[in-house]
């Protein structure tokens, strides 16, 4: 548990505007306190806002709304009028940026240090995943040393008191493993893995004053799952939390809102949801999916009186006086014989849309499948976690989400096959260990089955939207069906895809446009027009990343990347792999110049 | 080679091998010209070099054919985003040149006398106290003496890549992505076709334009020796802030640069020996901690900002650095060139494409080109330095 962050006293004040945004200078944020989210702030000036002393910029400007439209990513670079005018405009543009002065940086003190940590396996993660593997590989006598960007270890099982499949209370349950890891494997705490240099692998302190140099015989990344913001009609709200950070600010330091709405139907938000019940929050569930799309926790919805809003989108969002009203409508699918259009009000949206951390496997070059029965984009090449570069391995989450339970079993099989390499277990238990793992796999949900087959068969790529009507989208709070797809594009300009640099769909749109030469790309072919659809080739997202800047903020995409890659596939019923990512680069999160200097 | 190997079969003009800065304006100024012209890339747009540089450009160089080049280049570069509809997002913030010897600002001082004045282009050469008055944020420590060039500046590269994209377009040119040159086809001494693994065009003339590539695909190609070789360069980019450095500095003696970018990060690199050839797009532990110790030394203030990203890129070397631009008697007709930069490409590329295009079409040899022809490799006329910067 870390210190009460400041921000808690904001909240609770009912002040949820806490940054001002980096372009539009808008009153917006999303609340997120875990180590990945420290770039989110900083694009505006604002550090250690979960800490308990942040830095915040002593001014803040706001592009008033006339010149709003000139200065968006979209129109920016191409409006004649800021060309013609430019000797004038550049000093604009330069100087009302929201950003932090230089003296306004947090200070690094002085007596920078750096550590060289051996071991034979390197876990990147302490969380369900990473404690497992190293449990398990510790058993065979190996020397493992687990890094943890929090200043604890236990993921988000630590803040979780619901009980879970096989492993009981997940508190408890983690609260036990960790301590018994700690026993045998060497825990970094508050510590990044920043990544791969040619002639290093390193990472630092989350204070700044250590760099880490890294040598290892394997290495286990296993850095689990990453809630995404939502992207939905009037997103820009100050009102979005992420889930886990929304149970810390509950449970460990007092945060008491008094409804929100957890968006994100698979077992991670309804536990999200069932946690905060039991905190005394009125809680409300919504997803786009057709039903709860948690298998295990379905019943617990309807049994712990969560209203629920299963089936529909958030279709508009404005804060008001009293909250943050929303409008939330059925999605419109064949299947929808009537509609359905609520509005509530609540203090906060919580999300619970995740997607698998695939930065370090993106940082060495391995490329994503697309599977979204586990979560979307996966650099997962078969169960036992290699990623065919010789020694690195993904387990857990961050190779695609699974039940609890099952990630568990993945963990032995990873240990179990690095222990194969080592000769230390032989090559049939590891076979029957997998063995068991896939079984329990298709019994658990039979559209893994599916998943198997394309890794076995080598044809990861191979998954696609071939259902306009089924949505794999859960970050996109908008879209359902192709009606609802065309509905959601009218309001693209009020949907925020990246909160650094202020970037909406609608830009995102306009880039694609522009990209692929003015041509209109009509939703409705996408679902008729054989021919026309065929023939549609769409730019990559590092093309499009280069016409309007997404992922160029200092949290490097970790905010928008995937959402956008896969609401653009959704959208265009396209493979996401044939936009493919845009290049993710070195370093994990952004290291101060005085650390780097100091630490060679 | 027949035709009927690619699934795509086009008849063009001109060809366009490489579609980077300088691939894009050539085949936008055939295309302005009035020439059917399709570009191969064998990547993505801007997928090399012109999306990995610092976005700086100078009109200083160490020679009297690269400053009469560079100053009309500049000229052409600084009117772009007109042209293009493109923000370029330009900014004559100078450059500044840090000397740590006495020698060092001798030769400066030489240069400015006898080129950059007399080609109306003077530098400013500032004392210590000068140089601490106007830019107050540098270690001034063990420097000697600094040269400030006014008329230098920075760009965005990005959008000047999508502007030459995007007009390219509106003219009809056709741009294939991931689609590598394979073969060029000879008949009878002059070029009948270009071909990739997708797309078979039937043309007269091919340009070849893929930077740090040009040597391996013009040998790949035609048997042509090109003596361009790519060198890898490593460069970063911090958190953005508040405006803080207001030029582009460049320390002459640690070969470090720094700028800051119109959104307030912080861009630059030290130059480490070393990185010839295809060397993968990594980066190294030595040159980033190398890197930041030399800026925090030169700036202080800047210990504290965040590295929030690193690549790498190459630069397309020739043996006097500077860029080649043409055709040579010795080549089959129909081929031409226009590479070499040696760094300067995207400061120099869209002007040379230019004249490189009226030369195309209409056989004119612009006497500022003469000097860039590739003949000097095979004579040894090469263009001479007077000062390495």
């Amino acid at each position: 548990m870390n210190k009460r962050p400041w921000i808690i006293e904001e909240l609770n004040r009912g002040n949820y505007g806490i940054i001002r945004s980096s372009r539009y200078g808008e009153s917006r944020s999303v609340i997120c306190c875990e180590w990945w989210c420290e770039g989110y702030w900083a694009s505006s000036g604002y550090y250690d806002l979960c800490s308990d002393k942040p830095v915040t910029p002593s001014k803040t400007s706001s592009v008033p709304s006339l010149f709003r439209g000139l200065a968006s990513p979209s129109s920016f670079p191409r409006s004649r009028l800021v060309i013609s005018l430019w000797s004038l405009a550049r000093n604009i543009a330069r100087n009302s940026l929201n950003r932090s002065t230089i003296n306004e940086l947090p200070n690094i003190p002085e007596g920078i240090t750096s550590t060289k940590v051996n071991s034979d396996v390197l876990i990147v993660g302490g969380g369900l995943a990473g404690l497992s593997t190293a449990k398990e590989l510790s058993r065979l006598g190996l020397r493992v040393v687990i890094v943890e960007g929090e200043n604890y270890i236990g993921g988000h099982l630590v803040v979780d008191d619901t009980e879970i499949k096989d492993l009981g209370h997940g508190g408890e349950f983690i609260g036990k493993l960790s301590k018994e890891v700690s026993d045998t494997a060497t825990v970094l705490n508050g510590v990044v893995f920043d990544g791969f240099l040619e002639d290093a692998v390193i990472g630092h302190s989350r204070d700044f004053s250590r760099l880490y140099i890294f040598s290892y015989k394997y290495l286990v990344l296993a850095q689990g799952f990453r809630e995404v913001p939502l992207v939905f009609p009037g997103n820009g709200t100050p009102r979005m939390l992420t889930g886990l950070t929304m149970l810390k600010l509950v449970k460990w330091w007092g945060f008491r809102p008094r409804k929100v709405l957890v968006w994100g139907s698979d077992d991670w938000g309804v536990r999200v949801a069932m946690n905060l019940v039991q905190s005394g929050i009125e809680v409300y569930l919504g997803d786009n999916s057709t039903i709860i799309r948690s298998d295990l926790y379905r019943d617990k919805v309807g049994s712990l009186g969560i209203k629920s809003f299963i089936g529909m989108n958030i279709t508009d969002a404005r804060d008001s006086g009293d909250g943050l009203r929303l409008a939330l409508e059925n999605i419109r699918g064949r299947k929808a014989k009537r509609q359905v259009r609520e509005e509530v009000v609540v203090d906060i949206v919580v999300s619970a849309a995740r997607a698998p951390v695939i930065d370090l496997p993106a940082q060495l070059n391995v490329s994503m499948a697309y599977a979204p029965e586990i979560g979307g984009l996966v650099p997962r090449r078969g169960f036992t976690g290699d990623l065919g570069l010789g020694n690195v391995y993904v387990v857990g989450d961050a190779g695609g989400l699974l039940p609890e339970f099952l990630v568990v079993r993945q963990a032995r099989v990873t240990a179990l096959s690095i222990g194969m390499k080592e000769g230390l277990v032989t090559q049939d238990v590891l076979d029957k260990e997998l063995t068991e793992f896939k079984r329990e796999l298709v019994t658990t949900n039979s559209s893994y089955y599916n998943v198997i087959l394309r890794f076995e068969q080598g044809l990861q790529g191979s998954g696609y939207y071939a259902e306009p009507n089924v949505v794999h989208v859960p970050m996109w709070a908008a879209a359902g069906s192709i009606e609802d797809v065309e509905n959601a594009l009218r309001s693209a300009g009020r949907q925020y895809l990246c909160l650094c640099e202020d970037i909406t769909l609608g830009d995102v749109l306009e880039a694609v446009r522009v990209l692929t030469h003015g041509k209109r790309i009509r939703v409705r072919i996408l679902h008729g027009e054989e021919e026309e659809y065929k023939s549609l080739r769409l730019p990559s997202m590092e093309r499009i990343k280069r016409t309007v800047g997404l992922g160029t903020g200092p949290c490097q995409g970790k905010f928008c990347l995937i959402s956008t890659n896969l609401i653009l596939g959704f959208i265009y019923q396209k493979k996401p792999s044939e936009l493919g990512l845009p290049r993710i680069r070195f370093p994990e999160a952004s290291i101060p110049m005085v650390t780097l200097a100091g630490g060679e | 080679m027949s035709e009927g190997h690619g699934l795509i079969s086009l008849t063009a003009d001109a060809v366009v091998i490489g579609a980077g800065i300088v691939g894009l304006a050539t085949a936008y100024y055939l295309a302005r010209r009035g020439f059917s012209v399709v570009v191969l890339e064998k990547s993505y747009v801007g997928s090399g070099s012109s999306t990995r540089n610092a976005g700086r450009y100078r009109v200083h160089f160490g020679n009297r054919e690269n400053t009469e080049f560079a100053i009309r280049a500049i000229r052409k570069l600084e009117a772009l985003s007109g042209e293009l509809g493109w923000n370029g997002i330009f900014e004559r913030v100078g450059y500044l040149w840090l000397a740590r010897r006495k020698e060092v600002l001798e030769h400066y001082e030489k240069l400015n006398g006898q080129l950059w004045k007399p080609m109306g282009v003077p530098v400013q050469i500032l004392t210590v106290d000068e140089l601490g008055d106007r830019f107050p944020y540098i270690n001034t420590q063990g420097i000697v003496g600094a040269v400030f060039g006014p008329q230098d500046g920075a760009f965005h590269h990005d959008y000047l890549v999508m502007g030459y994209y995007e007009r390219s377009l509106d003219l009809g040119v056709k741009v294939f992505e991931y689609s590598e040159v394979k073969n060029i086809g000879i008949e009878n001494g002059r070029v009948v076709s270009a071909s990739s693994g997708d797309v078979f065009v039937r043309t007269k003339n091919v340009v070849f334009t893929a930077g740090a590539w040009t040597g391996e695909v013009m040998r790949k190609t035609l048997n042509i020796d090109m003596p361009i070789k790519p060198v890898r360069r490593e460069i970063g980019i911090t958190e953005p802030v508040k405006p803080i450095i207001n030029t582009y500095i460049i320390d002459t003696e640690t070969n470090l640069y720094v700028g800051q970018t119109m959104k307030g990060e912080v861009l630059g690199s030290v130059e480490l020996d070393g990185g010839e050839g295809f060397l993968p797009y990594g980066n190294t532990f030595t040159w980033l901690t190398t890197w930041a110790r030399e800026t925090v030394k030169l700036i202080p203030s800047l210990r504290n900002i965040r590295v929030m990203r690193i690549w790498s890129g190459y630069y397309e070397m020739t043996p006097d650095h500077s860029h080649v631009m043409g055709r040579s008697s010795a080549w089959p007709e129909g081929v031409y060139v226009l590479s070499g930069f040696s760094g300067h490409g995207f400061m120099l590329g869209p002007y040379a494409a230019e004249l490189l295009a009226r030369y195309i079409t209409d056989g004119v040899v612009d006497p500022i080109m003469k000097p860039f022809l590739p003949n000097r490799f095979a004579s040894g006329n090469l263009i001479k330095e007077l000062l390495v910067i």
